[in-house]
Protein backbone atom coordinates (compact mmCIF):
# COMPACT_ATOMS: atom_id res chain seq x y z
CA UNK A 1 0.00 0.00 0.00
CA UNK A 2 1.29 3.29 -1.10
CA UNK A 3 2.93 5.22 2.38
CA UNK A 4 0.52 8.56 1.70
CA UNK A 5 -2.83 6.79 1.60
CA UNK A 6 -1.82 4.78 4.63
CA UNK A 7 -1.51 7.81 6.66
CA UNK A 8 -4.45 8.94 5.55
CA UNK A 9 -6.00 5.65 6.76
CA UNK A 10 -4.53 6.43 9.98
CA UNK A 11 -5.89 9.42 10.59
CA UNK A 12 -9.44 8.10 9.11
CA UNK A 13 -8.89 5.62 11.49
CA UNK A 14 -8.15 8.40 14.61
CA UNK A 15 -10.83 10.70 13.59
CA UNK A 16 -13.43 8.10 13.99
CA UNK A 17 -12.16 7.25 17.45
CA UNK A 18 -12.05 10.84 18.51
CA UNK A 19 -15.63 11.74 16.92
CA UNK A 20 -16.87 8.36 18.72
CA UNK A 21 -15.19 9.45 22.00
CA UNK A 22 -16.67 13.21 21.77
CA UNK A 23 -20.18 12.09 21.07
CA UNK A 24 -19.74 10.14 24.56
CA UNK A 25 -18.71 13.17 26.32
CA UNK A 26 -21.08 15.14 24.81
CA UNK A 27 -24.10 12.34 25.60
CA UNK A 28 -22.53 13.01 29.16
CA UNK A 29 -23.47 17.20 29.09
CA UNK A 30 -26.69 19.04 29.66
CA UNK A 31 -28.22 20.31 26.59
CA UNK A 32 -29.86 23.36 26.30
CA UNK A 33 -29.36 26.54 27.85
CA UNK A 34 -29.30 28.67 31.34
CA UNK A 35 -32.11 31.62 31.18
CA UNK A 36 -32.87 34.30 33.17
CA UNK A 37 -36.83 35.06 34.58
CA UNK A 38 -36.97 38.22 35.96
CA UNK A 39 -39.41 38.00 39.05
CA UNK A 40 -40.38 40.84 41.15
CA UNK A 41 -36.90 42.80 40.29
CA UNK A 42 -35.05 39.49 40.64
CA UNK A 43 -33.29 37.09 38.35
CA UNK A 44 -33.65 33.82 38.50
CA UNK A 45 -32.04 30.77 36.45
CA UNK A 46 -33.67 28.00 34.82
CA UNK A 47 -31.81 25.38 32.94
CA UNK A 48 -33.91 25.13 29.44
CA UNK A 49 -33.97 21.80 27.55
CA UNK A 50 -35.93 19.60 25.47
CA UNK A 51 -36.76 16.50 26.66
CA UNK A 52 -37.22 13.05 25.01
CA UNK A 53 -40.57 14.02 23.71
CA UNK A 54 -39.26 17.27 22.28
CA UNK A 55 -41.62 19.12 24.90
CA UNK A 56 -39.66 22.33 26.59
CA UNK A 57 -38.64 22.03 29.96
CA UNK A 58 -37.87 24.54 32.45
CA UNK A 59 -35.42 23.27 35.82
CA UNK A 60 -35.18 25.88 38.50
CA UNK A 61 -31.25 26.13 39.38
CA UNK A 62 -31.23 29.37 41.56
CA UNK A 63 -30.76 32.98 41.86
CA UNK A 64 -28.27 34.33 39.56
CA UNK A 65 -25.25 34.31 41.64
CA UNK A 66 -26.14 30.77 42.44
CA UNK A 67 -23.12 27.70 42.61
CA UNK A 68 -25.78 25.62 40.57
CA UNK A 69 -26.38 27.92 38.15
CA UNK A 70 -22.44 28.55 37.09
CA UNK A 71 -22.31 24.87 37.11
CA UNK A 72 -24.86 24.14 34.47
CA UNK A 73 -23.66 27.16 32.46
CA UNK A 74 -20.18 25.97 32.75
CA UNK A 75 -21.09 22.26 31.70
CA UNK A 76 -23.39 23.36 28.80
CA UNK A 77 -20.80 26.09 27.29
CA UNK A 78 -18.39 22.82 27.27
CA UNK A 79 -21.06 20.74 25.97
CA UNK A 80 -20.96 23.61 23.07
CA UNK A 81 -17.22 23.65 22.63
CA UNK A 82 -16.86 19.64 22.19
CA UNK A 83 -19.87 19.85 19.24
CA UNK A 84 -18.48 22.11 17.86
CA UNK A 85 -15.08 20.53 17.62
CA UNK A 86 -16.78 17.70 16.64
CA UNK A 87 -18.90 19.11 13.94
CA UNK A 88 -15.46 19.95 12.50
CA UNK A 89 -14.07 16.27 12.87
CA UNK A 90 -16.72 15.00 11.41
CA UNK A 91 -16.38 17.86 8.01
CA UNK A 92 -12.36 16.71 7.90
CA UNK A 93 -13.28 13.05 8.25
CA UNK A 94 -15.50 13.59 4.77
CA UNK A 95 -12.93 15.01 3.43
CA UNK A 96 -10.36 12.25 4.35
CA UNK A 97 -12.94 9.43 2.92
CA UNK A 98 -13.58 11.69 -0.01
CA UNK A 99 -10.21 11.46 -0.94
CA UNK A 100 -9.62 7.64 -0.30
CA UNK A 101 -12.58 7.04 -2.29
CA UNK A 102 -11.06 8.41 -5.07
CA UNK A 103 -7.98 6.66 -5.01
CA UNK B 1 11.19 29.05 7.90
CA UNK B 2 9.57 26.33 9.43
CA UNK B 3 7.07 27.42 11.70
CA UNK B 4 5.39 25.38 15.13
CA UNK B 5 2.79 23.13 15.17
CA UNK B 6 0.31 25.05 17.33
CA UNK B 7 -1.73 22.01 19.05
CA UNK B 8 1.82 19.88 19.47
CA UNK B 9 3.80 23.09 20.52
CA UNK B 10 1.20 23.65 23.14
CA UNK B 11 1.51 19.85 24.49
CA UNK B 12 4.98 20.63 24.77
CA UNK B 13 4.82 23.63 26.70
CA UNK B 14 2.38 22.66 29.24
CA UNK B 15 4.58 19.42 29.60
CA UNK B 16 7.92 21.43 29.84
CA UNK B 17 6.07 23.51 32.41
CA UNK B 18 6.70 20.52 34.82
CA UNK B 19 9.94 19.42 33.22
CA UNK B 20 8.60 16.62 31.69
CA UNK B 21 9.87 17.62 28.14
CA UNK B 22 13.19 16.07 29.07
CA UNK B 23 11.88 13.52 32.08
CA UNK B 24 9.82 11.59 28.90
CA UNK B 25 10.98 10.78 25.45
CA UNK B 26 9.30 11.59 22.40
CA UNK B 27 8.84 8.78 20.49
CA UNK B 28 7.47 7.98 17.07
CA UNK B 29 5.82 10.08 14.31
CA UNK B 30 6.48 13.37 15.82
CA UNK B 31 10.53 13.32 15.90
CA UNK B 32 11.25 13.79 12.30
CA UNK B 33 9.01 17.12 12.93
CA UNK B 34 11.43 18.25 15.85
CA UNK B 35 14.99 16.80 13.71
CA UNK B 36 13.31 18.42 10.85
CA UNK B 37 13.47 22.16 13.02
CA UNK B 38 16.52 20.87 14.31
CA UNK B 39 19.02 20.64 11.34
CA UNK B 40 16.95 23.39 10.33
CA UNK B 41 16.16 21.87 6.77
CA UNK B 42 13.00 21.65 5.03
CA UNK B 43 14.40 18.70 3.05
CA UNK B 44 14.52 16.81 6.13
CA UNK B 45 11.90 13.48 5.38
CA UNK B 46 8.87 14.20 7.40
CA UNK B 47 6.17 12.09 6.98
CA UNK B 48 3.10 13.98 9.49
CA UNK B 49 1.26 11.80 12.02
CA UNK B 50 -1.47 13.74 14.73
CA UNK B 51 0.09 10.81 17.22
CA UNK B 52 2.37 11.84 20.09
CA UNK B 53 3.70 9.17 21.27
CA UNK B 54 6.08 9.77 24.95
CA UNK B 55 8.02 6.93 26.08
CA UNK B 56 8.06 6.64 30.19
CA UNK B 57 11.98 5.27 30.56
CA UNK B 58 12.28 2.21 32.63
CA UNK B 59 12.62 3.04 35.66
CA UNK B 60 10.64 5.15 35.70
CA UNK B 61 11.22 9.16 36.09
CA UNK B 62 11.33 10.38 39.44
CA UNK B 63 9.09 13.35 39.16
CA UNK B 64 5.51 13.21 40.89
CA UNK B 65 3.14 14.90 38.01
CA UNK B 66 -0.49 14.35 37.72
CA UNK B 67 -0.43 14.00 33.83
CA UNK B 68 -3.90 13.17 33.82
CA UNK B 69 -5.19 16.55 34.94
CA UNK B 70 -2.80 18.35 32.58
CA UNK B 71 -3.89 17.14 29.55
CA UNK B 72 -7.54 17.30 30.26
CA UNK B 73 -7.05 20.93 31.33
CA UNK B 74 -5.46 21.51 27.91
CA UNK B 75 -8.85 20.10 26.46
CA UNK B 76 -8.10 15.90 25.71
CA UNK B 77 -10.17 13.64 26.47
CA UNK B 78 -9.23 10.44 28.14
CA UNK B 79 -9.93 7.31 26.41
CA UNK B 80 -8.78 3.40 27.58
CA UNK B 81 -7.79 1.43 25.19
CA UNK B 82 -9.01 -2.15 24.20
CA UNK B 83 -5.83 -3.16 25.87
CA UNK B 84 -6.69 -0.74 29.11
CA UNK B 85 -3.73 1.60 28.83
CA UNK B 86 -4.60 5.61 28.82
CA UNK B 87 -4.78 7.65 25.40
CA UNK B 88 -6.16 11.28 25.06
CA UNK B 89 -7.31 12.81 22.30
CA UNK B 90 -8.50 16.27 20.82
CA UNK B 91 -9.54 17.47 17.73
CA UNK B 92 -6.64 17.18 16.30
CA UNK B 93 -3.85 15.49 18.57
CA UNK B 94 -3.61 11.78 19.88
CA UNK B 95 -1.20 11.21 22.76
CA UNK B 96 -0.24 8.13 24.37
CA UNK B 97 2.50 6.13 26.47
CA UNK B 98 4.85 3.79 25.99
CA UNK B 99 7.39 1.98 28.42
CA UNK B 100 9.51 -0.32 27.57
CA UNK B 101 8.87 -4.01 27.51
CA UNK B 102 10.20 -6.21 29.95
CA UNK B 103 9.74 -9.82 30.39
CA UNK B 104 8.48 -10.85 27.79
CA UNK B 105 5.77 -10.03 26.00
CA UNK B 106 2.66 -8.92 26.95
CA UNK B 107 -0.83 -6.98 26.52
CA UNK B 108 -0.99 -5.69 30.14
CA UNK B 109 -1.38 -2.12 30.72
CA UNK B 110 1.22 -0.84 32.97
CA UNK B 111 0.36 1.95 35.34
CA UNK B 112 2.63 4.69 36.36
CA UNK B 113 1.04 6.14 39.55
CA UNK B 114 3.67 8.63 40.29
CA UNK B 115 2.36 10.36 36.04
CA UNK B 116 -1.35 8.49 36.94
CA UNK B 117 -1.54 7.27 33.58
CA UNK B 118 -1.02 3.21 32.03
CA UNK B 119 1.77 2.87 29.68
CA UNK B 120 1.90 0.44 27.02
CA UNK B 121 4.44 -1.64 26.89
CA UNK B 122 6.82 -2.01 23.58
CA UNK B 123 9.73 -4.08 22.44
CA UNK B 124 12.94 -1.88 21.40
CA UNK B 125 11.90 0.58 23.82
CA UNK B 126 14.81 0.32 25.89
CA UNK B 127 17.34 0.81 22.83
CA UNK B 128 15.43 4.25 22.32
CA UNK B 129 16.25 4.81 25.95
CA UNK B 130 20.12 4.18 25.53
CA UNK B 131 20.75 6.58 22.45
CA UNK B 132 18.59 9.92 23.29
CA UNK B 133 19.66 13.44 22.27
CA UNK B 134 18.16 16.64 23.66
CA UNK B 135 16.85 19.02 21.04
CA UNK B 136 15.02 22.61 21.16
CA UNK B 137 11.65 22.70 19.24
CA UNK B 138 11.62 26.20 19.28
CA UNK B 139 12.00 27.02 22.99
CA UNK B 140 11.62 24.01 24.41
CA UNK B 141 14.00 21.43 24.99
CA UNK B 142 13.15 18.24 24.45
CA UNK B 143 14.73 14.03 25.26
CA UNK B 144 13.68 12.37 22.01
CA UNK B 145 15.72 9.44 20.44
CA UNK B 146 19.39 10.03 18.27
CA UNK B 147 17.75 9.95 14.87
CA UNK B 148 19.87 6.69 13.65
CA UNK B 149 18.41 5.57 16.70
CA UNK B 150 14.89 6.23 15.73
CA UNK B 151 15.62 4.85 12.08
CA UNK B 152 17.00 1.88 13.16
CA UNK B 153 13.83 1.13 15.44
CA UNK B 154 11.80 1.69 12.61
CA UNK B 155 13.53 -0.79 10.77
CA UNK B 156 13.07 -3.64 13.54
CA UNK B 157 9.58 -2.50 14.42
CA UNK B 158 8.47 -2.65 10.30
CA UNK B 159 8.70 -6.57 10.54
CA UNK B 160 6.91 -6.93 13.24
CA UNK B 161 3.68 -5.39 11.99
CA UNK B 162 0.95 -8.12 11.76
CA UNK B 163 -2.59 -8.06 11.42
CA UNK B 164 -4.38 -4.67 10.65
CA UNK B 165 -0.71 -3.16 11.21
CA UNK B 166 0.95 -4.79 8.47
CA UNK B 167 -0.01 -1.69 6.34
CA UNK B 168 2.01 0.93 8.46
CA UNK B 169 5.15 -1.67 7.82
CA UNK B 170 5.89 0.14 4.54
CA UNK B 171 5.79 3.79 5.74
CA UNK B 172 8.05 2.61 8.46
CA UNK B 173 11.17 1.44 5.95
CA UNK B 174 10.03 4.52 4.39
CA UNK B 175 10.95 7.06 7.14
CA UNK B 176 13.80 5.23 8.58
CA UNK B 177 15.41 4.68 5.07
CA UNK B 178 14.52 8.59 4.30
CA UNK B 179 15.97 10.04 7.77
CA UNK B 180 19.37 7.62 6.83
CA UNK B 181 19.71 8.95 3.46
CA UNK B 182 19.13 12.32 4.43
CA UNK B 183 21.99 11.73 7.75
CA UNK B 184 24.62 9.61 5.19
CA UNK B 185 24.28 12.49 2.45
CA UNK B 186 23.94 15.50 4.54
CA UNK B 187 25.27 14.76 7.77
CA UNK B 188 28.23 12.01 7.88
CA UNK B 189 28.46 13.53 11.21
CA UNK B 190 25.50 12.20 12.28
CA UNK B 191 25.27 8.99 10.51
CA UNK B 192 27.94 7.86 11.59
CA UNK B 193 27.16 7.69 15.23
CA UNK B 194 24.91 4.50 13.65
CA UNK B 195 27.88 2.72 14.56
CA UNK B 196 26.89 3.26 18.51
CA UNK B 197 23.96 1.99 18.65
CA UNK B 198 24.62 -1.01 15.91
CA UNK B 199 27.32 -2.15 18.70
CA UNK B 200 24.24 -1.98 21.27
CA UNK B 201 22.32 -4.16 19.09
CA UNK B 202 22.17 -8.25 18.99
CA UNK B 203 23.51 -10.11 16.24
CA UNK B 204 20.34 -11.28 14.98
CA UNK B 205 18.88 -7.85 15.38
CA UNK B 206 21.97 -6.52 13.33
CA UNK B 207 21.12 -8.87 10.58
CA UNK B 208 17.69 -8.24 10.31
CA UNK B 209 17.99 -4.50 10.16
CA UNK B 210 20.83 -5.28 7.13
CA UNK B 211 18.47 -7.77 5.06
CA UNK B 212 15.67 -4.93 5.18
CA UNK B 213 17.88 -2.62 3.77
CA UNK B 214 19.27 -5.22 1.02
CA UNK B 215 15.87 -5.67 0.08
CA UNK B 216 14.66 -2.15 0.41
CA UNK B 217 17.21 -0.11 -0.36
CA UNK B 218 20.89 -1.52 -1.08
CA UNK B 219 22.47 1.41 -1.28
CA UNK B 220 21.57 2.57 2.04
CA UNK B 221 23.19 -1.42 3.08
CA UNK B 222 26.05 -0.48 1.34
CA UNK B 223 26.71 3.08 3.38
CA UNK B 224 25.75 1.52 6.25
CA UNK B 225 28.45 -1.50 5.99
CA UNK B 226 31.42 1.04 5.42
CA UNK B 227 30.28 3.03 8.11
CA UNK B 228 30.24 0.11 10.00
CA UNK B 229 33.78 -1.38 8.45
CA UNK B 230 34.91 2.45 9.39
CA UNK B 231 35.41 1.49 13.12
CA UNK B 232 35.98 -2.40 12.60
CA UNK B 233 32.47 -3.87 13.60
Amino acid sequence: MNASISVLINEQQRLERAVSLFSQKIGELPRGSVQLKKRAKQNFCYHVFRDESRKLKWVYLGNESSKKAAEMQKLIAKRIELEEKRKQMQRDLHQISRMLAHQ
Amino acid sequence: MIQPDNNFYAVLKALHGHHLTTELILVGGWCPVVYQHHFNDEDFPVMQTQDIDLLITNPFPCIEVDLDTILTDLGFLKEFSSGGYTRYLNESLEIEFLTPEKGGTSDRPIPVKRLNVAAQALRFMDIIQRHTVIYHYFDIPLKLPHPCAFALVKLLVSKRRTGSYRDKAEKDILVATGILEYLAEHLPDVFNETEAVFADLSQKLRNEIIAILESHNPTLKYLLNGCLDKSGK
